[in-house]
């Protein structure tokens, strides 16, 4: 007989052993002292094959690595990008070569799907090819061997260990698998197709997208498609959110009397940051600024010499054909082709282990065949070609003046970006580097907002080669582009360049609203006739800026239009009334404006633009809005008998307000406008979000924080105000993507606050890493 | 037995460093010490608390026990790891009786 004790014992220990088995993998990970997320330990010596090198992170987690020779500092750049951020970096590998449902499974496959079929990894290949061999390639390998070594000797981030897989090595065709990203985050769009959308479904809305806004704020003052195969792109184009500010003053209106240049790209918000600050140094070489986890070089920065900033141009450098079919050939230029087919296998993640499934990749002369449910066009995109961006910024990293600046101007090919430059001689300049087609039909030059008829050869891009070398002989030549050199000052914030320019950039569909553009110049301006010589602080306050230029015109409207108001929401109407435009965290006329204007838009925009079966992603700008005509038809709701007007209503829009305003408790504009800044496994493991914070801005702000943007939030991903020698800084959140280290979101609330940290060249912390020579 | 129990007690403190077999082998140390299973169940259950407490003050030490704090879930399941290893593997006392 078992006794009582012995029965207790089996049965607690088959309870231990049931909780191994089902709980392993937690156990493995998180048990205290040995689970394997606790491991944060890193060699301190590596040997590195190109020389040496050491490292320091000074006290934001910042390395500040020094070398013997370039080879040896980008191995150890690879190296230290790997401890801090190889997850973000396979993440984004991952999504270009569509390989997020091996490890995330089903939800991503038509994320992958998009990716394999636009064949970006065919495009980095070409533009790896492009440089294969030359100096900087060398560069490429060093740092890929950084990173490799890194993979096989390193601790792994805790989101390998967590999904369980190891990372593949990393290529140099993965570093320009990076480069297609940005450049494809900032330039690929769908406006065309939804322009043929709207001009199908409702034509008379076309008179809401011109072909230019009309402001006087330009940079320089001088049945082919379906709404489904649009539905279907939407969540792979560049993000409406998307835009930045730079601005540079020369010497001449600045306080010491060098030149002053800021910059702050609006891009997704993420954890860990978009951008991974780095100071890197060798005998020839002093530079120190951002880059793109997965890029050996400052993307936007400064060296003793010069310093340099971006913002998207936003110009239409991506095109789509259609073509006549027949017995799976396309016709082209009266010839029938057979489409360029290749199979590719995705794998997707599921319950029952890993399933395979085909990929057709299919491309014609122009470019890859996008398709859904029959509908399909080819893709022409600058960046399918092998291009030379990342040669002009190892070039811009490496210059000391003007002259050798320009020299690497000239290799940027996409995403097209509004380049500034100021230098320690005093020069500054302007230039909207990138590669922009020119368009004929019939030998006559076209805009390039419409779908082409590929078959006919319309709207071709003479010199232009999907994945192999273009030649770019039928885009704006690099001299002709509309530039400035040594120029009092500019800025840009994604506002149209230039008016009445003899070749089509892109229509007002692709240029931002002008109101941060216009405010930055107001800014300037009014510093400059009031006499006051503009120094860091000043332009610190300008990036600070939360003035809202939309309230300004669209209050003044409402003072002019005098609504009747109902009772109810009269003392709300009185809050915005008496506001001086400020979108502050704890002003209640901003959040009542800044639901106000959300409704505004759609009861303007909803009743024709819904009943045609287009959405808010069709709406019009804004600043279309506020030009429209107090009589507009577009203030008519189509829905009832009487006729309303503008006045009508924004009455109707801040009773809509006030209701959302209520019911959902709002008090003041930081519980509306609230940063949520999330991991990619956030949802589960909530402690690797950021902390929520109540945000300053708007989308049309200076300080720039974009809370409805989908899927991330967007806003001011990087701040930078650039001077010599010292200039100034800040990341939204941490350097480091490690959750346990004290840099995971150590710069966060300054960020928020609109504070900053100096930048300069000394090399700050204690050494962590020193590489050595093999012997 | 005493000694013996103790030396188990301090090995496996020493394994859960590096591998959580430690905290069965915890477990098991706790049978030897205990003169019923009762006991050995209280002393794998004091062996979890001890292993926890150490860990608290290796994070602390690391400037990391913020951040372990912070953490949620992960903090729940590694405080149960801790706890319910080497109680339940204490119960094998019963078997040796």
């Amino acid at each position: 007989m078992i006794s009582k004790k012995r029965v207790l014992s089996l049965i607690l220990l088959v309870v231990l052993a049931a909780f191994l088995l089902s709980a392993y993998n937690y156990v493995r990970l998180f048990a205290p002292l040995s689970g394997e997320i606790w491991e944060t330990k890193y060699s301190e010596r590596v040997l590195n094959p190109y020389g040496r090198a050491e490292v320091y992170y000074d006290e934001y987690g910042v390395p500040h690595i020094k070398a013997e020779n370039e080879e040896a500092l980008a191995f150890a750049v690879g190296y230290v990008q790997a401890k801090d951020r190889l997850f973000q970096m396979d993440l984004h590998r991952r999504l270009m070569k569509g390989e997020l449902s091996e490890v995330f499974g089903e939800e991503l496959v038509d994320s992958d799907i998009f990716h394999i079929k636009m064949d970006f990894a065919g495009a980095a290949e070409a533009s790896w090819k492009e440089i294969e061999g030359s100096e900087f390639a060398e560069i490429i390998k060093a740092y890929c061997d950084g990173v490799n070594t890194y993979i096989s000797e390193g601790n792994l981030p805790m989101e390998f260990k967590i999904l369980g897989y190891r990372p593949e090595p990393w290529s140099p065709v993965d570093v320009f698998l990076i480069d297609k990203e940005i450049a494809w985050g900032l330039t690929g769009d769908f406006h065309d197709i939804e322009r043929a959308i709207i001009a199908e479904k409702l034509p008379n809305a076309l008179e809401l997208f011109p072909d230019e806004l009309n402001h006087s704020y330009p940079i320089v003052r001088t049945e082919k498609v379906s709404p489904e195969l649009l539905e279907w792109l939407r969540p792979f184009e560049r993000e409406e959110g998307f835009g930045s500010n730079n601005w540079i003053i020369s010497g001449k209106y600045t306080a010491d009397g060098k030149p002053i240049l800021a910059n702050d790209p609006h891009l997704a918000l993420t954890v860990p940051p978009v951008w991974y600050e780095m100071h890197l140094i060798t005998e020839d070489m002093n530079v120190r600024g951002v880059t793109f986890p997965g890029v050996p070089l400052i993307v936007i920065g400064q060296n003793e010499h010069v310093a340099w900033g971006f913002t998207n141009v936003g110009a239409d450098v991506i095109d789509f054909y259609y073509y006549v079919t027949k017995d799976g050939k396309y016709l082209y230029k009266g010839e029938w082709k057979d489409f360029q087919k290749e199979e590719r296998i995705l794998k997707v993640k599921t319950d029952k282990g890993f399933e395979e499934r085909r990929i057709t990749v299919k491309k014609t002369i122009h470019g890859p065949v996008i398709e859904k449910d029959g509908k399909e066009v080819a893709v022409a995109w600058t960046g399918l070609s092998a291009t030379r961006e990342f040669l002009a910024i190892y070039i811009y990293n490496h210059a000391d003046n003007l002259e050798e600046f320009l020299e690497g101007v000239r290799y940027f090919d996409v995403p097209a970006q509004n380049l500034v430059y100021i230098d320690d001689k005093g020069n500054t300049m302007y230039y909207p580097a990138g590669r922009f087609p020119i368009r004929y039909i019939n030998g006559e030059e076209v805009p390039g907002n419409i779908i082409f008829n590929g078959s006919a050869g319309e709207g071709e891009w003479r010199g232009f080669v999907p994945y192999g070398t273009s030649t770019w002989e039928g885009f704006i030549p690099f001299d002709e582009i509309p530039h400035l050199i040594n120029p009092e000052y500019v800025a840009t914030a994604n506002q149209r360049v230039v008016y009445n320019y003899q070749h089509y950039l892109g229509d007002s569909n692709y240029f931002a609203d002008p109101y941060r553009g216009m405010r930055i110049y107001e800014l300037i301006d009014s510093a400059i006739s009031k006499g006051r010589k503009i120094d860091v602080e000043y332009a610190m306050e300008m990036q600070r800026d939360v003035y809202s230029k939309p309230a300004e015109f669209f209050i003044k409207q409402m003072k002019d239009s005098s609504p009747d108001f109902q009772e109810g929401v009269k003392p709300y109407v009185n809050e915005l009334l008496n506001w001086d435009f400020q979108m502050k965290k704890d002003s209640r006329a901003a959040l009542i404006f800044a639901i106000w204007l959300k409704h505004y838009i759609n009861e303007t925009f909803g009743d024709e633009f819904y009943s045609a079966g287009l959405d808010k992603s069709y709406y019009p700008k804004v600043w279309i809005l506020q030009n429209l005509d107090e009589e507009s038809k577009w203030f008519d709701d189509i829905r009832t008998a009487e006729k309303e007007t503008r006045a009508d209503i924004m009455a109707r829009a801040m009773e809509k307000a006030v209701d959302e305003i209520e019911s959902k408790g709002y008090r003041v504009y930081g519980d509306y406008n609230r940063l949520k800044v999330n991991h990619p496994f956030g949802s589960i493991l909530e402690f690797l979000n950021y902390p929520p914070l109540p945000m300053d801005g708007s989308k049309y702000t200076v300080f720039n924080f974009r809370v409805a943007n989908e899927p991330f939030q967007a806003g001011s991903s990087w701040r930078m105000i650039s001077t010599f020698p010292t200039s100034y800084c800040i990341i939204p959140g941490g350097n480091s993507g490690n959750y346990l280290s004290e840099h995971y979101d150590d710069q966060l609330e300054d960020w928020a606050d609109g504070k900053y940290k100096p930048m300069d060249f000394e090399i700050r912390g204690d050494k962590v890493i020193e590489f050595e020579v093999m012997r | 037995m005493k000694k013996v129990a103790l030396v188990a007690f301090i090995v496996s403190l020493a394994i859960s460093y590096f591998h959580w077999i430690g905290l069965i082998a915890g477990g098991i140390a706790s049978a030897l010490a205990g003169k019923n299973i009762l006991r050995a169940l209280l002393y794998g259950f004091l062996f979890g608390v001890t292993v926890w407490v150490i860990f608290l003050i290796n994070m602390s030490y690391s400037g990391m026990l913020g951040k372990y704090m912070g953490m949620g879930i992960v903090l729940y399941l590694s405080l149960l790891t801790s706890i319910l290893i080497p109680t339940l593997s204490a119960s094998v006392r019963g078997l040796i009786d």
